[in-house]
């Protein structure tokens, strides 16, 4: 029994941490969100983790497809730093809250539906322990209301090239300008 | 002309408002020079007027703290506490100033807590942006476009028990002209505590949710314990001095009525609005999460009484503190007592006939004696003494338990009958107070004595109508006049 | 008696096999109405609070302590102070613990000072995770038994100073032989940011942020029900990353 859990713990343990492990990249920080090690899946079915990311910088919500009005915002206003952001290199992530329904498939409609770019959007997909925790690490609260949507706070959160957190929105009224003035040529 | 009345008093109207809404624009437009730390200041103490011509940031640290403290003798409560003591820190700043509030909520804490200013135009006056764990930090800021005196105070849920635990404050945003002239400004605050012992029991006492529910606080106190300012710790003017007050009203629940016992106020700013101030105002009355200003001269030598003019709460529940005025009399403004006389009704001869003689009942023994002096008692002595002699810690001596007793008979029935002046300590406690001298006849003072030396702890024995004559002092009526 | 007898024998349990927990306490099944009412969506009226079912789960009988926290953090190196990340951990994660070991005396008394990643990181090295919200609260409500003094053993435990050094585990248990859950420390729960998620929004339908300021009581299942206030502004004022003097956890099962 012991020597089960031991193991069961071990197991979670190298999965929680894989990037502890021995890796190509050079190990992200210690405030790094790549230090985050789960598995995702985007809107083609691709698996990968968030350090894929690294290299470039990264905007990045959650919210959930079927959501009525926050989530059209936070696109809308993602969108306009995007038209703000030309000719930077700059990836936009949407993470889905509710995985179980939000699957790649319905998530590529969902781009396809709001227009959304592949060349620079990716959707993901990931357990419910990878979305808790990565909520959890951008500060975003999220509650199931019941109906089959959740409450949940609409922050915007700017990655830079290391998953370093080096600004958040955390309310609707974003103006493009606060982004684009850490974003460098 | 109706037509006409009712226009002008529209085109007033409309006046009004345009202004109003103009000096909060060109507040929020005011350009911000500099930057300073706020002066903080504990109560009783105000920090000094503020003399900048232009508007500048102010950076306010409040460190909410949650401390174990006395509220009364022998009453421990745990307050909660925005800078350690009960009220918050007193904060002012200028109209058009920039406020960057940081909420510190120290890691000792076991509560999260935030801050709602009254003084804040924002989500919640502040709450919104301010809600913080223990060991953690909040920052916000706002503009402060108006000008008055506000109240704050924490807006955790159940705000009603972190209110009801000390935390609240007051904000002074002084008018950028100023406030005229004050020769000692002070900061009182009333607040209601409800505790799970009933008034009086010692120890830690926690607080009673359901007595705050019910609105029946065991304590209403100035400046979060009672006797916060009475005897040594009494606040203190100069005969010729104009005082100020910022007086607020944490509640959570009672409307104070504010009055100070012998002082009329010369100008009160109601509700903490800085246009119009209000002259010659008795009780001033402040609302739970609102404030007042009162300005009054010091014009004779007085010890003045600040109350909630609700009296219980003054007389049982602790809203009372003291100022005292030292300087020389003004016998025009105030005589003092100039006579005392026997008063006799027009006809009262005449009435004596048609009714049975009044004749004072006798008592026949010490068990007579006894009952008899409890009306006496009743009557006279239990406003100040309390129905159960355990007095008023720094106000009026217990005769409960009271060594003072234990003086002999003569000197105890010459205080009575001659009344008591000047220091005084009873029980190990210091009393600096004034007891009339009682002009009543030698049964119910004989009656009274027996029934105090009967009750209350105290040793027994009894004082005849016959030891009254003997030892009274004889009111000189002369020396009153002068 | 009986019932000291067997606190004793529970705790001198736990002190033999530190980092063994004893079997969980079995909760069975049941309706539990949560204490934000659920609002209803634009065009239903609005309801009275509406039960939900909580599935039967097990929940640690205690807190876990000082010494069951040791014990994990010899199998996880990098969950000592200094070695774990600054994204799941506050400068402050077990501040006053020295060289890997708790305050000495203290390996009884509830693990605190650290945060919502480490403890779940704890849980899960047992197989286990944190207790829902929902599930922390229908234990603690105990199928109605003895709430009167749940409420005044929290009003207690508010009043009392702080600073204290935080008591052993070892307390009375409820009806679901559940301990320790009012008195001794705060309890992070694995969906507390469940609680504000409207804080941050203005243009959000969300409905339970007003609890935590003036708006207030309406839309809670008892609005003088003030130890519950506190729990959930407690966990509106979380991070995952922070850790507080006297916030603990202790872990869940499926059953």
């Amino acid at each position: 029994m012991w020597r089960a859990l031991l193991l069961a713990w071990a197991i979670s343990y190298a999965l929680s941490f894989p990037v502890m492990a021995n890796d190509a990249i050079a190990p992200p920080s210690g405030t790094s969100v790549y230090t985050l090690g789960a598995r995702w899946t985007d809107q083609d079915g691709h698996a990968l983790r968030l350090r894929d990311f690294s290299g470039r910088k990264v905007l990045v919500a959650m919210g959930y497809t079927s959501c009525p009005d926050i989530c059209p915002l936070i696109l809308a206003n993602m969108a306009a730093i995007e038209k703000a952001a030309q000719g930077r290199s700059l990836r936009f992530v949407f993470v889905t809250l509710d995985p179980k329904v939000d699957t790649p498939e319905k998530l590529k409609a969902y781009a396809d539906a709001h227009g959304l770019d592949p060349a620079s959007w990716t959707l993901l997909n990931g357990d419910d322990k990878a979305v808790r925790d990565l909520a959890a690490v951008l500060g975003v609260r999220y509650k199931a209301n019941g109906e089959g949507g959740f409450d949940h706070s609409a922050i915007l959160t700017l990655l830079d090239e290391g998953g370093e957190m080096v600004m958040q929105k955390p309310d609707m009224q974003v103006d493009p300008k606060d982004f684009v003035a850490h974003m460098p040529r | 002309m109706a037509n006409k009345l009712l226009l002008a008093l529209m085109a007033s109207t409309m006046m009004t408002t345009v202004a109003l809404a103009a000096s909060r624009d060109e507040n929020r437009a005011e350009p911000v020079v500099g930057e300073e730390k706020a002066i903080l200041t504990d109560a009783p103490n105000v920090p000094p007027a503020i003399t900048r011509k232009n508007a500048t940031k102010v950076v306010v640290h409040l460190e909410v703290k949650e401390v174990e403290g006395r509220l009364a003798d022998g009453v421990q409560y745990t307050f909660w506490t925005f800078g350690g003591k009960v009220p918050g820190k007193f904060i002012r700043v200028r109209e058009g100033d920039l406020v960057e509030m940081h909420l510190d909520n120290h890691p000792d804490n076991k509560m999260p807590h935030n801050i709602d200013l009254h003084a804040v135009n924002g989500q919640g006056g502040g709450a919104g942006a301010s809600l913080t764990a223990p060991g953690h930090s909040s920052v916000f800021s706002f503009k402060a476009t108006n000008p008055g005196l506000y109240v704050y105070h924490c807006a955790t849920a159940p705000v009603a028990m972190h209110v009801a635990n000390g935390m609240y404050g007051l904000i002074l945003v002084e008018p950028k002209e100023g406030l005229p002239h004050a020769d000692k400004e002070y900061y009182v605050m009333q607040g209601d505590f409800y505790t799970k012992g009933a008034n009086g029991e010692q120890g830690l006492q926690p607080f009673s949710m359901e007595k705050a529910i019910a609105e029946k606080p065991d304590y209403v106190v100035f400046n979060g314990s009672v006797g916060s300012m009475v005897g040594d710790k009494a606040i203190t003017g100069n005969v010729g001095e104009n005082v100020r007050i910022y007086f607020g009203d944490g509640g959570p629940n009672l409307t104070s009525s504010f009055h100070v016992i012998g002082q009329i106020f010369d100008k009160v700013w109601a509700e903490g609005n800085m246009s119009t101030p209000v002259s010659n105002v008795q009780t001033t009355m402040v609302p739970a999460g609102g404030a007042a200003i009162a300005d009054f001269k010091l014009t004779v030598p007085a010890t003045l009484i600040l109350v909630d003019h609700s009296l219980t709460r003054a007389f049982n529940k602790g809203a009372l503190a003291m100022m005292k005025s030292v300087g020389p009399e003004d016998k025009l403004v105030y005589s003092g007592k100039t006579d005392d006389l026997v008063y006799q009704p027009e006809g009262a001869g005449v009435r004596v006939a048609d009714a049975p003689a009044a004749v004072a009942p006798v008592a026949k023994n010490k068990a007579e004696r006894i009952k008899m002096g409890e009306s006496v008692y009743a009557n006279n002595c239990a406003a100040c003494h309390q129905p159960t002699g355990v007095g008023v810690p720094d106000a009026f001596p217990p005769l409960a338990k009271s060594d003072y007793l234990k003086n002999d008979k003569a000197k105890i029935i010459k205080t009575v009958t001659g009344g008591l002046s000047g220091k005084l300590t009873v029980n190990g406690k210091a009393f600096d107070g004034v007891m009339p001298a009682w002009d009543l006849p030698d049964e119910d003072i004989a009656n009274v004595l027996t029934y105090v030396y009967n009750n209350w702890g105290n040793a027994g024995g009894e004082v005849t109508p016959a030891d009254v004559k003997a030892h009274r002092v004889a009111v000189d009526r002369k020396a009153a006049a002068e | 008696m009986a019932r000291r007898m067997a606190i004793m024998a529970a705790s001198s349990l736990l002190a033999l096999m530190p980092a063994c927990a004893e079997p969980m306490a079995p909760v069975p099944a049941g309706a539990y109405t949560p204490f934000f009412k659920f609002i209803p969506a634009k065009g239903q009226r609005a309801t009275e609070p509406r039960p939900v079912g909580i599935k039967a789960f097990r929940l640690d009988r205690f807190p876990v302590t000082n010494a069951q926290f040791a014990a994990f953090l010899e199998k996880a190196p990098d969950w000592r102070r200094g070695a774990a990340p600054r994204l799941f951990v506050d400068p402050n994660y077990l501040r006053r613990w020295r060289d890997g070991a708790p305050p000495k005396g203290e390996d009884n008394a509830p693990v605190t000072n650290v945060s919502w990643f480490a403890a779940q990181a704890f849980c899960e090295s047992l197989g286990a995770r944190l207790p829902t919200t929902d599930e922390w609260e229908y234990a603690l409500a105990d199928a109605g038994r003895g709430q009167a003094q749940v409420t005044r053993a929290s009003l207690d435990w508010f009043a009392k100073p702080n600073g204290a050094r935080i008591g052993d585990v070892g307390g009375a248990p409820n009806g679901y032989g559940v301990s320790d859950m009012i008195g001794l420390v705060w309890e992070w729960t694995q969906d507390f940011s469940a609680t504000g998620s409207g804080t941050e929004q203005r243009n959000t339908s969300s409905k339970d942020d007003a609890a935590f300021c003036g708006g207030g009581a309406a839309g809670v299942r008892d609005p003088a029900d003030y130890p519950a206030f506190m729990r959930y502004a407690l966990r509106a004022s979380l991070k995952a990353s922070y850790v507080q003097d006297n916030l603990g956890f202790r872990c869940a099962g499926d059953e």
